[in-house]
């Protein structure tokens, strides 16, 4: 028996089996093999070749006539694309006509004309303002995909498993059944889900995102949410990204940990604002600046505030420990003398003690005694300079040291 | 100075503090019940040895004695005012003089030689506690007699001291008791003598003339150091010679006095007084701090008596007495007659130093802590301090003298830095005026001994003859003669809070009767009359002065001294 999987035939002897291997039909159904296609029958496969023939007849004649450049290669692709926009910007004109047809309204006059302008226009004028349309075109794509992916949503409910085919309806009575369906059979871990609290906006949120055609986990594009599932299974991606930043973001309204802060600006509180409420309160009034401080710190947003800078200069380490900033290193350097706390007893005795008033003079007194000394000061150098003057006059020689 | 307290505190600190109210005056009282429980212990133990001579063999010497003294007194004051006073302790170290000495003679454990008394010795003991900065002193003079004879199974002397010893107890006694009579009338001017009246109330002058005419009756001096002055809390004159304290009130005596009244009695004083030309310096502002005469006693406060006497009946000749310092660093005096270390010392907080060596940075913080204002003995620092007088004592004794080595060494460098001053130890010393009038006297009364703590205002001792206290000094080393002084100290209260009485917190015939003596001399005087009233209002027990006297604890050997009447 000789055979041919690929097309499924039955040959009588070997010869025959192995013309049928050296045949085009064979080859092109290996390929499609290869490609997962089903193979196709002979008269189909002529055809198709008669087909193609056909149109390489049509093009030949151009393809031998000139060597094709790549100039015009170029051109040509350009041209194709600017063909398919057009047609697109023609759809769209057109669905946008019918639109306001739907609701009552007439064209812009303005718009009608422009169209017409552009119709009459020279095929280089059109070139020209060929970007024009390309940017219009964009925007429209844009839209025309969210129709499209808007005309293929189809409604997903928080109670409705976000991965099973429609075709099975599973569907719950409420959101934790669903939560749990979908822990068991397909994995989906909801993380930090002490602080969830908007469960159902959550995995509605999820639903949505996977019937616009999303993958949850890396945002694939699908076509359509039947894509997305099929996405998600094949690359086992039915799971709630938690790692990143932006991921925390995006499912952060669901969440409230506002619990948590609360804790931390207790404690924070607890352990360095107390005391210094405690001293303020010591040492009664006249702390406005230590009060204001206090109060600019509790203004700050939480996450500043339980920050381990406390007012930017130094670091508290869990431990306590106090670490300054670099910048105040001549204040921590210097030594002073600690300060001396008096107790009663040698309070009153040094209030007592009147020592150190035998200093103090008379003010008039001294003023007078100062006058007195300034007068005599005056005189002996005025001797001075007199004698200085005279120095040189002296009859005799004296030695000045021997005086 | 570095030092210096707001004027708000200062005004709290002295003022607000001393106003009397029920609170402070149990302060004062239970410090008070402890002094006289105290002096009553030491009473009794000098009665046991040396009279009763109960204890075989060696008496007790007076270091023992002082420091049995303290320990006493600091597990006494142990039981009170616990966690609600932050500083009570001793006001003044036990200190016992025998005759001559006048002034801080509190031998420690480690002195060379013991201190043994003598019959016929009077002997005088001070002590003092503070609770809260509310001081209670007490200084009380006893006599020691031979071993006496039994009488109705009781030992008794065989008769009662004469002499000028005599005289001197007799003088200080009356003095104290008028004194407290007195202080007591400023609650009820209207009883008071007509003398004192016309006078115009309670001076200092009235003071000093009453306790001079008594003085002189029995031919005693009131010795220099004699005062009686107000108590504040915290200021009750055991830092004076230190500190100039603000707001000084109180009479006080001093060689001047003795000078002005021997002037007074030469016929040519007027040749002998040194001419003084110097305008005297009106500008410094502390003329508070300088004790005049010139104050009432008032209401609502608290003074403390505190009288030496000695008598110049022995002497032939005019003189007058003086005080003699042992030399600080030797512990001699001149005439090698005396060797003995100052023992006493008391912080001077208004100056900072940093120290060098350890030991005596480690004693600086155990004194700030431990001692407040008020002096210390080294002994007071060792673990062992307060005997425990139900235990081994004579190994407590032992520890003490081991500790007290290792502070040694601190000692002297705080006391060369001027951190602590040492309170010298004082002698009487009775001086002829011929001496003082012959001797040459260059320098005039320039030049000042700062070993010898003085009130300020009371740097020259003899102003008016140009002799300085150097002068002075050096004169002693020829002509002074030893004298026996006595000393009786009292704190009272004019209570004016509740009931208008004045409340004796020591002394008084509760914890110290006066020993058994006989005067040869009898009052005279201008102020006989007002004295005798005096006497006569404090007998009555209706109308006359309420004296609410302070009863010591009682105490577990009470062995009751036999009871010595007063002439």
């Amino acid at each position: 028996m000789f055979t041919c999987n690929t097309c499924g035939l039955n040959f009588p002897g070997a010869e025959d089996q192995r013309s049928h291997m050296k045949s085009e039909w064979h080859r092109y159904n290996l390929k499609r093999r290869v490609a997962q296609l089903p193979p196709i029958d002979e008269h189909l496969f002529n055809t198709k070749v008669a087909n193609l023939s056909v149109e390489d007849e049509k093009e030949t004649p151009v393809k031998g006539e000139k060597q094709m450049t790549k100039k015009e290669q170029r051109r040509r692709e350009k041209e194709a694309i600017q063909e398919k926009k057009r047609q697109i910007l023609g759809v769209a004109k057109q669905a946008m006509i019918a639109k306001m047809k739907e609701q009552g309204q007439e064209l812009p006059v303005k718009q009608v004309v422009t169209e017409q302008v552009e119709q009459t226009e020279t095929p280089e004028q059109t070139e020209t303002e060929k970007i024009e349309p390309e940017e219009l075109t964009e925007e429209q794509q844009e839209q025309k995909i969210i129709e499209e992916k808007e005309s293929n949503r189809i409604e997903i409910t928080p109670t409705t498993c976000l991965f099973s085919h429609p075709k099975y309806n599973k569907v719950f009575d409420t959101v934790d059944e669903n939560i749990d369906h979908m822990f068991k059979n397909f994995g989906l871990y909801i993380p930090e889900k002490t602080y969830l609290v908007d469960k159902e906006g959550l995995i509605g949120y999820l639903g949505e995102k996977i019937s616009y055609g999303f993958c949850i986990a890396c945002n694939y594009q699908g076509r359509n949410a039947e894509a997305a599932r099929e996405h998600m299974k094949q690359k086992r991606h039915m799971r709630i990204p938690y790692e990143s930043e932006d991921e925390k973001l995006e499912i952060s309204q669901f969440y409230d940990f506002s619990s948590t802060y609360e804790d931390t600006s207790k404690s924070v509180e607890g352990d360095d604002n107390g005391d210094e409420w405690e001293d303020v309160s010591d040492e009664g009034e006249g702390e406005g600046d230590l009060e204001n401080e206090g109060d600019s710190e509790d203004d700050l947003p939480p996450s500043e505030q339980d920050a381990i800078y406390q007012n930017g200069l130094d670091l508290i380490l869990p431990s306590g420990t106090v670490l300054g900033h670099r910048s105040l290193a001549r204040y921590y350097r210097q030594n002073l003398t600690p300060e001396r706390v008096l107790s009663e007893g040698q309070g009153t005795v040094i209030a007592a003690e009147t020592r150190h008033m035998l200093a103090i003079r008379d003010r008039q007194e001294l003023a007078t005694k100062k006058r007195a000394w300034g007068r005599q000061k005056k005189r002996e150098d005025v001797n001075d300079r007199r004698a200085a003057k005279f120095i040189n006059q002296q009859e005799h020689y004296r030695d000045q040291l021997l005086q | 100075m570095e030092l210096a307290v707001r004027q708000e505190d200062a005004d709290v600190l002295l003022k607000e503090k001393n106003v009397l109210n029920e609170s402070v005056l149990d302060k004062y009282r239970t410090g008070g019940q402890i002094v006289q429980t105290g002096l009553k212990y030491i009473i009794s133990l000098i009665n046991e040895s040396y009279h009763l001579a109960s204890s075989n063999g060696q008496p007790i010497s007076v270091q023992e004695l002082c420091i049995l003294g303290d320990s006493f007194l600091i597990n006494l004051l142990s039981k009170v005012y616990t966690n609600q006073v932050r500083e009570k302790g001793i006001a003044s170290p036990t200190t016992i003089e025998v005759n001559e000495l006048a002034n801080g003679f509190s031998p420690e454990l480690d002195d060379e030689g013991s201190f043994f008394f003598t019959a016929g010795d009077i002997v005088t003991i001070s002590l003092g506690v503070q609770i809260d900065g509310y001081t209670s002193q007490v200084s009380h003079t006893l006599v020691i007699y031979p071993p006496g004879i039994e009488i109705n199974n009781e030992i008794k002397p065989e008769g009662p001291l004469l002499g000028s010893k005599a005289d001197a107890i007799c003088a200080s006694h009356i003095a104290t008791e008028t004194l407290v009579g007195l202080l007591g009338l400023a609650l009820t001017p209207e009883k008071l003598p007509e003398q004192i009246k016309n006078e115009g109330g309670i001076h200092g002058s009235t003071i000093r003339n009453i306790v001079d005419s008594i003085a002189e009756s029995y031919s005693c001096i009131v010795l220099p150091g004699s005062k009686v002055r107000r108590v504040r809390r915290f200021l009750a004159g055991q830092s004076e010679g230190i500190v100039a304290e603000r707001d000084f009130k109180g009479v006080v005596w001093d060689e001047s006095h003795q000078e002005e009244r021997l002037l007074k009695k030469a016929p040519t004083s007027q040749e002998l007084i040194l001419a003084d030309n110097k305008v005297k310096p009106t500008s410094t502002n502390n003329s508070t701090a300088i004790p005049t005469d010139e104050f009432i006693v008032l209401p609502g406060e608290v003074y403390q008596i505190d009288i030496r006497m000695s008598s110049i009946a022995d002497f032939n000749e005019v003189g007058l007495i003086t005080l003699e310092e042992i030399d600080q660093f030797s512990g001699k005096n001149n005439r090698q007659e005396f060797n003995s270390k100052s023992t006493i010392h008391i912080r001077d907080f208004a100056i900072n130093h940093q120290l060098k060596l350890r030991t005596s940075r480690k004693l600086l913080t155990e004194i700030d802590k431990n001692f407040s204002v008020y002096p210390f003995k080294l002994s007071y620092t060792s673990n062992h301090f307060p005997i425990n007088l139900d235990k081994d004592i004579p190994e407590q004794v032992e520890n003490i003298k081991q500790d007290l080595k290792t502070f040694k060494l601190g000692l002297s460098e705080l006391n060369n830095r001027h951190l602590i001053k040492s309170r010298p130890i004082q002698l009487t010393k009775f001086i002829p005026l011929e001496q003082i009038l012959i001797s040459s006297n260059p320098t005039g009364k320039h030049g000042i001994d700062l070993n010898k703590p003085v009130l300020p205002g009371m740097e020259i001792p003899l102003p008016q003859l140009g002799i300085s206290s150097l002068k002075l000094k050096s004169l002693l080393n020829k002509h002074g003669k030893s004298v026996p002084n006595v000393r009786e100290s009292t704190t009272v209260i004019i209570n004016n809070v509740s009931n208008g009485e004045i409340i004796r917190l020591t002394g008084g015939s509760k914890s110290s009767s006066p020993s058994w003596v006989h005067s040869q001399y009898q009052l005279k005087g201008a102020y006989v009359e007002s004295i005798n009233q005096i006497g006569q209002l404090l007998q009555d027990k209706r109308f006359g002065i309420k004296v609410k006297e302070c009863y010591p604890f009682k105490l577990n050997k009470d062995k009751s001294v036999e009871t010595m009447q007063l002439d």
